[in-house]
Protein backbone atom coordinates (compact mmCIF):
# COMPACT_ATOMS: atom_id res chain seq x y z
CA UNK A 1 0.00 0.00 0.00
CA UNK A 2 1.76 3.17 -0.94
CA UNK A 3 0.38 6.56 0.93
CA UNK A 4 0.10 9.80 -0.47
CA UNK A 5 3.30 10.58 0.84
CA UNK A 6 5.24 8.86 -1.31
CA UNK A 7 6.66 10.20 -4.52
CA UNK A 8 4.23 9.52 -7.33
CA UNK A 9 7.20 8.15 -9.57
CA UNK A 10 8.31 5.40 -6.72
CA UNK A 11 4.31 4.40 -7.62
CA UNK A 12 4.63 4.49 -10.88
CA UNK A 13 7.82 2.21 -10.85
CA UNK A 14 6.60 -0.10 -8.33
CA UNK A 15 3.69 -0.52 -10.39
CA UNK A 16 5.77 -1.40 -13.81
CA UNK A 17 8.45 -3.48 -11.33
CA UNK A 18 4.98 -5.45 -10.00
CA UNK A 19 3.78 -5.89 -13.45
CA UNK A 20 6.88 -7.39 -14.85
CA UNK A 21 6.39 -10.47 -17.44
CA UNK A 22 8.59 -12.98 -19.47
CA UNK A 23 7.79 -13.96 -22.88
CA UNK A 24 8.73 -17.75 -22.53
CA UNK A 25 10.34 -18.92 -26.17
CA UNK A 26 8.82 -21.60 -28.09
CA UNK A 27 9.96 -24.92 -28.59
CA UNK A 28 10.34 -24.41 -31.94
CA UNK A 29 12.01 -21.25 -31.71
CA UNK A 30 14.16 -22.97 -29.03
CA UNK A 31 15.20 -25.77 -31.37
CA UNK A 32 15.70 -23.02 -34.53
CA UNK A 33 17.81 -21.12 -32.25
CA UNK A 34 20.09 -24.12 -31.36
CA UNK A 35 19.85 -26.18 -34.97
CA UNK A 36 20.68 -23.06 -36.24
CA UNK A 37 24.07 -22.07 -33.80
CA UNK A 38 25.24 -25.75 -34.09
CA UNK A 39 25.03 -25.61 -38.15
CA UNK A 40 27.25 -22.33 -38.06
CA UNK A 41 29.29 -23.71 -35.01
CA UNK A 42 29.81 -26.84 -37.84
CA UNK A 43 30.88 -24.63 -40.46
CA UNK A 44 33.37 -22.53 -38.81
CA UNK A 45 34.98 -25.47 -37.72
CA UNK A 46 35.12 -26.80 -41.13
CA UNK A 47 36.75 -23.33 -42.41
CA UNK A 48 39.51 -23.55 -39.61
CA UNK A 49 40.31 -27.15 -40.54
CA UNK A 50 40.64 -25.59 -44.31
CA UNK A 51 42.77 -22.67 -42.84
CA UNK A 52 44.80 -25.07 -41.03
CA UNK A 53 45.26 -27.48 -43.89
CA UNK A 54 46.14 -24.64 -45.96
CA UNK A 55 48.98 -23.20 -43.68
CA UNK A 56 50.24 -27.21 -43.70
CA UNK A 57 50.66 -26.80 -47.23
CA UNK A 58 52.58 -23.63 -47.66
CA UNK A 59 54.69 -24.46 -44.98
CA UNK A 60 55.45 -27.50 -46.62
CA UNK A 61 56.24 -25.96 -49.22
CA UNK A 62 58.79 -23.55 -48.08
CA UNK A 63 60.43 -25.75 -46.01
CA UNK A 64 60.35 -28.55 -49.37
CA UNK A 65 61.75 -25.93 -51.59
CA UNK A 66 63.85 -23.29 -49.65
CA UNK A 67 66.59 -25.66 -48.81
CA UNK A 68 67.51 -26.12 -52.57
CA UNK A 69 66.92 -22.88 -53.55
CA UNK A 70 69.24 -21.28 -50.98
CA UNK A 71 71.42 -24.03 -51.89
CA UNK A 72 71.44 -22.97 -55.70
CA UNK A 73 71.84 -19.22 -54.49
CA UNK A 74 74.80 -20.10 -52.68
CA UNK A 75 76.67 -21.61 -55.12
CA UNK A 76 75.96 -19.10 -57.38
CA UNK A 77 74.44 -21.06 -60.27
CA UNK A 78 71.81 -19.24 -62.15
CA UNK A 79 68.29 -21.21 -61.77
CA UNK A 80 67.10 -23.35 -64.79
CA UNK A 81 65.42 -21.56 -67.44
CA UNK A 82 63.27 -23.01 -69.88
CA UNK A 83 63.73 -22.01 -73.12
CA UNK A 84 63.28 -22.54 -76.90
CA UNK A 85 66.56 -21.88 -78.21
CA UNK A 86 68.11 -24.52 -80.09
CA UNK A 87 71.94 -25.37 -79.66
CA UNK A 88 72.62 -24.47 -83.40
CA UNK A 89 70.97 -21.35 -83.64
CA UNK A 90 73.36 -19.78 -80.59
CA UNK A 91 76.30 -17.28 -81.68
CA UNK A 92 79.72 -18.72 -81.95
CA UNK A 93 83.06 -17.47 -80.49
CA UNK A 94 84.97 -15.77 -83.29
CA UNK A 95 89.22 -15.99 -83.22
CA UNK A 96 90.62 -13.07 -81.46
CA UNK A 97 91.51 -10.39 -84.54
CA UNK A 98 94.17 -7.64 -84.59
CA UNK A 99 90.85 -4.93 -84.76
CA UNK A 100 89.85 -6.66 -81.63
CA UNK A 101 93.58 -6.06 -79.97
CA UNK A 102 93.57 -2.39 -80.63
CA UNK A 103 89.52 -1.77 -79.63
CA UNK A 104 91.00 -3.78 -76.11
CA UNK A 105 93.32 -1.46 -75.85
CA UNK A 106 91.27 1.80 -76.34
CA UNK A 107 88.52 0.36 -73.44
CA UNK A 108 91.78 -0.30 -71.42
CA UNK A 109 92.95 3.30 -71.68
CA UNK A 110 89.25 4.39 -71.02
CA UNK A 111 89.40 2.59 -67.88
CA UNK A 112 92.01 3.32 -66.72
CA UNK A 113 91.34 7.37 -67.38
CA UNK A 114 88.23 6.76 -65.44
CA UNK A 115 90.16 5.48 -62.42
CA UNK A 116 92.39 7.87 -62.23
CA UNK A 117 89.53 10.55 -62.35
CA UNK A 118 87.55 8.71 -59.85
CA UNK A 119 91.18 8.71 -57.56
CA UNK A 120 91.28 12.36 -57.64
CA UNK A 121 87.74 13.28 -56.89
CA UNK A 122 87.91 10.38 -54.21
CA UNK A 123 90.98 12.43 -52.89
CA UNK A 124 89.46 15.70 -52.87
CA UNK A 125 86.30 14.31 -50.70
CA UNK B 1 9.48 -14.16 -13.67
CA UNK B 2 13.57 -14.51 -13.05
CA UNK B 3 13.72 -13.58 -9.46
CA UNK B 4 17.92 -13.35 -9.57
CA UNK B 5 19.74 -10.10 -8.29
CA UNK B 6 21.42 -8.05 -11.11
CA UNK B 7 24.53 -9.32 -9.62
CA UNK B 8 24.19 -12.97 -9.47
CA UNK B 9 22.63 -12.39 -12.90
CA UNK B 10 25.50 -11.00 -14.31
CA UNK B 11 27.23 -13.86 -12.67
CA UNK B 12 25.63 -16.08 -14.37
CA UNK B 13 25.85 -14.82 -17.34
CA UNK B 14 29.29 -14.39 -17.37
CA UNK B 15 29.88 -18.33 -16.22
CA UNK B 16 28.01 -18.96 -19.58
CA UNK B 17 30.08 -17.04 -21.24
CA UNK B 18 33.21 -18.39 -20.18
CA UNK B 19 31.94 -21.57 -21.05
CA UNK B 20 31.10 -20.59 -24.80
CA UNK B 21 34.59 -18.87 -25.47
CA UNK B 22 35.94 -22.33 -23.66
CA UNK B 23 33.88 -24.50 -26.38
CA UNK B 24 31.49 -26.13 -24.28
CA UNK B 25 28.62 -27.30 -26.09
CA UNK B 26 26.02 -27.14 -23.30
CA UNK B 27 26.82 -23.28 -22.42
CA UNK B 28 25.30 -21.89 -25.40
CA UNK B 29 21.85 -23.83 -24.32
CA UNK B 30 22.42 -22.66 -20.80
CA UNK B 31 22.64 -18.94 -21.68
CA UNK B 32 19.10 -19.66 -24.35
CA UNK B 33 17.17 -21.45 -21.66
CA UNK B 34 18.33 -18.58 -18.68
CA UNK B 35 18.43 -15.45 -21.17
CA UNK B 36 16.09 -15.90 -24.16
CA UNK B 37 12.91 -14.91 -22.11
CA UNK B 38 14.45 -11.74 -21.05
CA UNK B 39 16.40 -10.74 -24.86
CA UNK B 40 13.04 -11.73 -26.21
CA UNK B 41 11.43 -9.00 -23.53
CA UNK B 42 13.86 -6.59 -24.69
CA UNK B 43 13.96 -7.58 -28.03
CA UNK B 44 9.50 -7.51 -27.98
CA UNK B 45 10.35 -3.34 -26.68
CA UNK B 46 12.07 -2.16 -29.63
CA UNK B 47 10.36 -4.44 -32.73
CA UNK B 48 7.13 -5.06 -31.25
CA UNK B 49 6.31 -8.41 -32.93
CA UNK B 50 7.10 -11.74 -31.65
CA UNK B 51 8.65 -13.05 -34.49
CA UNK B 52 11.05 -9.74 -35.15
CA UNK B 53 12.07 -10.23 -31.69
CA UNK B 54 12.95 -14.08 -32.36
CA UNK B 55 14.87 -13.53 -35.14
CA UNK B 56 16.90 -10.73 -33.43
CA UNK B 57 17.64 -13.10 -30.65
CA UNK B 58 18.24 -15.50 -33.23
CA UNK B 59 20.59 -13.23 -35.04
CA UNK B 60 22.50 -12.26 -32.02
CA UNK B 61 23.27 -15.58 -30.63
CA UNK B 62 24.92 -16.83 -34.26
CA UNK B 63 26.71 -14.07 -33.92
CA UNK B 64 28.19 -14.48 -31.00
CA UNK B 65 29.02 -18.17 -31.80
CA UNK B 66 31.09 -16.48 -34.84
CA UNK B 67 33.19 -14.71 -32.15
CA UNK B 68 32.43 -17.07 -28.84
CA UNK B 69 35.48 -14.87 -27.07
CA UNK B 70 34.27 -11.61 -26.89
CA UNK B 71 31.22 -12.12 -24.81
CA UNK B 72 33.81 -13.53 -22.12
CA UNK B 73 36.64 -10.63 -23.07
CA UNK B 74 33.82 -7.74 -22.10
CA UNK B 75 33.60 -6.23 -18.76
CA UNK B 76 29.86 -6.62 -18.85
CA UNK B 77 28.43 -9.91 -20.48
CA UNK B 78 24.80 -8.77 -19.94
CA UNK B 79 24.75 -5.51 -21.12
CA UNK B 80 26.88 -6.39 -24.15
CA UNK B 81 24.48 -9.32 -24.45
CA UNK B 82 21.38 -6.55 -24.90
CA UNK B 83 23.62 -4.32 -27.01
CA UNK B 84 24.25 -6.94 -29.57
CA UNK B 85 20.06 -7.85 -29.91
CA UNK B 86 19.68 -3.95 -30.02
CA UNK B 87 21.74 -3.68 -32.77
CA UNK B 88 19.95 -6.81 -34.87
CA UNK B 89 16.66 -5.50 -33.93
CA UNK B 90 17.40 -2.30 -35.44
CA UNK B 91 18.63 -4.18 -38.42
CA UNK B 92 15.26 -5.30 -38.56
CA UNK B 93 13.83 -2.37 -38.04
CA UNK B 94 15.78 -0.89 -40.65
CA UNK B 95 14.93 -3.42 -43.48
CA UNK B 96 11.30 -3.59 -42.44
CA UNK B 97 8.07 -1.52 -41.56
CA UNK B 98 7.78 -0.99 -38.06
CA UNK B 99 4.39 -2.39 -37.33
CA UNK B 100 2.34 -2.07 -34.27
CA UNK B 101 1.48 -5.11 -32.57
CA UNK B 102 0.56 -6.71 -29.45
CA UNK B 103 2.94 -8.02 -27.40
CA UNK B 104 2.31 -11.12 -25.84
CA UNK B 105 -0.89 -11.95 -23.94
CA UNK B 106 -0.45 -12.32 -20.50
CA UNK B 107 -2.53 -15.84 -20.46
CA UNK B 108 -1.70 -18.29 -17.42
CA UNK B 109 0.58 -15.52 -16.17
CA UNK B 110 -1.09 -15.00 -12.91
CA UNK B 111 -2.40 -17.42 -10.53
CA UNK B 112 -4.60 -17.24 -7.43
CA UNK B 113 -7.46 -15.58 -5.97
CA UNK B 114 -7.15 -11.93 -7.49
CA UNK B 115 -5.55 -13.51 -10.59
CA UNK B 116 -7.45 -11.55 -13.02
CA UNK B 117 -7.63 -7.87 -11.02
CA UNK B 118 -3.42 -8.92 -11.36
CA UNK B 119 -3.96 -9.96 -15.28
CA UNK B 120 -5.69 -6.45 -15.91
CA UNK B 121 -3.10 -4.30 -14.19
CA UNK B 122 -0.15 -6.11 -15.83
CA UNK B 123 -2.02 -5.89 -19.36
CA UNK B 124 -2.71 -1.70 -18.24
CA UNK B 125 0.93 -1.43 -17.82
CA UNK B 126 2.09 -3.30 -20.72
CA UNK B 127 -0.36 -1.07 -22.74
CA UNK B 128 1.11 1.66 -21.32
CA UNK B 129 4.76 1.03 -21.71
CA UNK B 130 3.47 0.13 -26.14
CA UNK B 131 2.44 3.64 -26.20
CA UNK B 132 5.56 5.30 -25.21
CA UNK B 133 8.31 5.83 -27.67
CA UNK B 134 10.41 2.56 -28.15
CA UNK B 135 13.57 4.28 -26.77
CA UNK B 136 11.58 5.68 -23.52
CA UNK B 137 10.47 2.06 -23.12
CA UNK B 138 13.38 0.46 -23.90
CA UNK B 139 15.14 2.02 -20.96
CA UNK B 140 12.16 1.61 -18.33
CA UNK B 141 12.16 -1.96 -19.43
CA UNK B 142 16.47 -2.07 -18.35
CA UNK B 143 16.18 0.06 -15.49
CA UNK B 144 12.81 -1.57 -13.57
CA UNK B 145 12.93 -4.85 -15.14
CA UNK B 146 16.36 -5.72 -15.80
CA UNK B 147 17.49 -3.70 -12.77
CA UNK B 148 20.15 -1.96 -14.67
CA UNK B 149 22.00 1.34 -13.58
CA UNK B 150 22.15 4.33 -15.85
CA UNK B 151 25.40 3.68 -16.95
CA UNK B 152 24.80 0.25 -17.78
CA UNK B 153 21.90 1.50 -20.08
CA UNK B 154 24.09 3.78 -21.64
CA UNK B 155 26.28 1.17 -22.75
CA UNK B 156 23.67 -0.86 -23.66
CA UNK B 157 21.86 2.07 -25.74
CA UNK B 158 25.18 4.04 -26.33
CA UNK B 159 23.79 7.15 -25.64
CA UNK B 160 24.70 9.39 -23.19
CA UNK B 161 24.24 8.66 -19.24
CA UNK B 162 22.30 12.21 -19.14
CA UNK B 163 20.04 10.94 -22.47
CA UNK B 164 19.31 8.00 -20.85
CA UNK B 165 18.29 9.57 -17.25
CA UNK B 166 16.07 12.23 -18.90
CA UNK B 167 14.50 9.58 -21.19
CA UNK B 168 13.60 7.37 -18.23
CA UNK B 169 12.33 10.87 -16.47
CA UNK B 170 10.04 11.83 -19.43
CA UNK B 171 8.70 8.28 -19.55
CA UNK B 172 8.13 7.48 -15.86
CA UNK B 173 6.08 10.76 -16.03
CA UNK B 174 3.97 9.49 -18.86
CA UNK B 175 3.32 6.42 -17.01
CA UNK B 176 2.63 8.21 -14.03
CA UNK B 177 -0.27 10.21 -15.48
CA UNK B 178 -1.13 6.91 -17.84
CA UNK B 179 -1.42 4.78 -14.85
CA UNK B 180 -2.86 6.53 -12.27
CA UNK B 181 -6.06 5.28 -12.08
CA UNK B 182 -5.13 1.71 -11.92
CA UNK B 183 -3.05 2.94 -9.18
CA UNK B 184 -5.39 3.57 -7.13
CA UNK B 185 -7.87 0.46 -8.37
CA UNK B 186 -5.14 -2.09 -7.07
CA UNK B 187 -4.67 -0.14 -4.04
CA UNK B 188 -0.85 1.24 -5.14
CA UNK B 189 -1.68 4.71 -3.94
CA UNK B 190 -4.30 6.08 -1.49
CA UNK B 191 -6.78 8.81 -3.06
Amino acid sequence: MWSSEQSDLEMTEALVRDAAWLPQPTTVFRNRVLTTVAQQQKQARWWERCQYAASLVIAASLLWFLPGMMQTLQEGRPTAVVTTERPDSVPTVKPWTLIDDYEWGLVQAALAKQSHSAGLIHGLL
Amino acid sequence: MDESSPALWAEEIAGCASGIAKGDPSALERLFDRAAPRLLRYGLTLVRRREDAEDAVQAALVRLTRSPQTLDAVQFPWAYLLRMVRNEALRILARRRPVMALWDDLTGRTTGPNAIELAERDAEVQAALRRLPADQAEVVILKIWEGMTFQEIATVTGESLNTVASRYRYALTKLQSTLRRVAIEVGYVVE
